[in-house]
């Protein structure tokens, strides 16, 4: 059983780990374009559980993976706006909207750009 | 090893091989859904020996996909290990709840996936080994004589049985609630008079009798979500949140008629009617939140009569890596 990786390895995984950064980096630009959609909509026609439907399965594709590609922040964001919508839609016929929920998609939106203008490849 | 990991976002997947790859795990196919998942099953040449599965996918979701594998007899045993966004308690009981052996939670963490899989190759190399001895009809003769023998403390594993899970994946369980605020009951229980079992029985009729037991305990106590471990001695550690000093005696009788109902005998046709005694549990409060392993200490210590005092304590960790079966070192 192998408990610790070796050099050779190690290696690879870096370079592996650099080239999965900049996928992601170019992933985030469609979960940009998708969470600006999104809360255009809910903020101009007021429906709001199935798009936070969707954005909280973009939070959880980001709060998977950012914090193992030294995006800490990012990863903290996500899971804080997934958590927020798993609680909201998880209480049956009283979706709503808070000030809370809000502000925190709208931070995780903020991070999303942040990371999106980072130097990467195009 | 050959493993399948299932995920529906690209990057995970891509990050699940890396980490994998990192730990020498190289034999490693990736499916973006279930149904990719189940044409990769189909058409493999050689079995899966693992699974690392999302819990929460589009369409069928990871708890589906896994009671779909079980379906399968080749794997019924097969170790299949949980990606979990969020260590909520609910998922995670869900994924025991079909046959998940462990689980890590998301964002993944390269060090946290090799450990994890490590010790699942480690359960299909003793299964292998389990699978090479066995005569296919039963309790044979040969079955009975090259089964590997055992000694009293190892805390041999389990497998198939669901909510039955190794030491190490409930210290695991643990040290996530913990982290969650949640605060679950750990409790020891014993089967009376296991040396006397151990010593009349082959190594293959007492590790029967543990399954037995193991089995009637996770039906027993379906309802409080308990997850069990086995850990040496004929001892067994559950966590609960539903479960205290009080019910404890209801569990008792409950489990004990249930075992008396099974028909198992020595192999001298005498009968073998295993019983269980409870300890007390072990509980962290708003105050103190002890680590899972001295939980479980305190919960192998708790025993209200100090001669018959639960025997596979000092460390449950320590009983698992200094296991006598050549095939469970870690």
């Amino acid at each position: 059983m192998q408990t610790e990786p070796n050099t050779k390895n190690l290696v690879e995984f870096e370079a592996a780990i650099a080239k999965i950064r900049i996928s992601f980096l170019q992933t985030l630009r469609d979960h940009r374009a998708s969470l600006v959609q999104l809360l255009q909509i809910v903020l101009q026609e007021g429906s709001a559980e199935a798009e936070f439907e969707k954005i909280g399965g973009i939070a959880h594709k980001i709060a998977g993976v950012a914090g193992t590609l030294q995006l800490p922040e990012l990863g903290a964001i996500a899971i804080r706006t997934e958590r927020l919508i798993d609680s909201a839609l998880g209480e049956e016929g009283s979706f709503t909207v808070t000030t809370e929920l809000l502000e925190s998609t709208a931070t995780l939106l903020e991070h999303v750009n942040q990371a999106c203008n980072e130097d990467i490849a195009p | 090893m050959k493993i399948l990991v299932v995920d529906d976002d690209l990057t995970a997947l891509a990050l699940l091989e890396a980490a994998l790859s990192l730990y020498g795990f190289n034999n490693v196919t990736l499916a973006s859904s279930a149904k990719e998942a189940i044409y990769a099953i189909n058409s493999a040449k050689t079995p899966f020996d693992c699974f690392l599965l999302d819990y929460r996918m589009p369409e069928v979701d990871g708890v589906d996909l896994c009671a779909r594998l079980r379906a399968f007899p080749k794997y019924r045993a097969a170790p299949v290990i949980f990606v979990t966004a969020a260590a909520d308690r609910i998922s995670v009981n869900t994924a025991y709840a079909v046959g998940a052996v462990d689980y890590v939670s998301k964002p993944i963490d390269p060090q946290e996936i090799g450990v994890r899989v490590s010790i699942a190759e480690k359960l299909v190399l003793e299964e292998r080994e389990k699978q090479k001895h066995e005569a296919p009809d039963g309790f044979g003769p040969q079955r009975e004589q090259s089964f590997p023998n055992f000694t009293i403390a190892d805390p041999v594993p389990i497998f198939s049985v669901n909510r039955v899970v190794s030491i190490v994946a409930l210290e695991n369980y643990l040290e996530n609630q913990n982290g969650g605020r949640k605060h679950d009951a750990v409790f020891a229980l014993a089967i009376n008079e296991f040396d006397e079992i151990y010593e009349k029985a082959s190594p293959a009729f007492t590790y029967a009798v543990l399954r037995e037991v193991a089995k009637v305990l996770a039906s027993g106590l379906e309802r409080t979500g308990a997850l069990i471990s086995y850990n040496g001695y004929g001892e067994f550690v559950c966590a609960s949140k539903r479960m205290d000093s009080e019910s404890n005696g209801g569990h008792t009788r409950l489990i004990n008629s249930r075992l008396a109902r099974l028909d198992m005998r020595f192999e001298d046709k005498t009968p073998c009617k295993p019983t269980v005694t409870f300890g007390k549990p072990a509980k962290s409060s708003l105050w103190s939140s002890p680590p899972p392993s001295k939980l479980i200490e305190q919960a192998l210590g708790a025993s209200d009569d100090p001669e018959n005092a639960f025997r596979s304590g000092a460390s449950s960790f320590q009983n698992a890596i200094s296991c006598s079966s050549p095939v469970l070192n870690m």
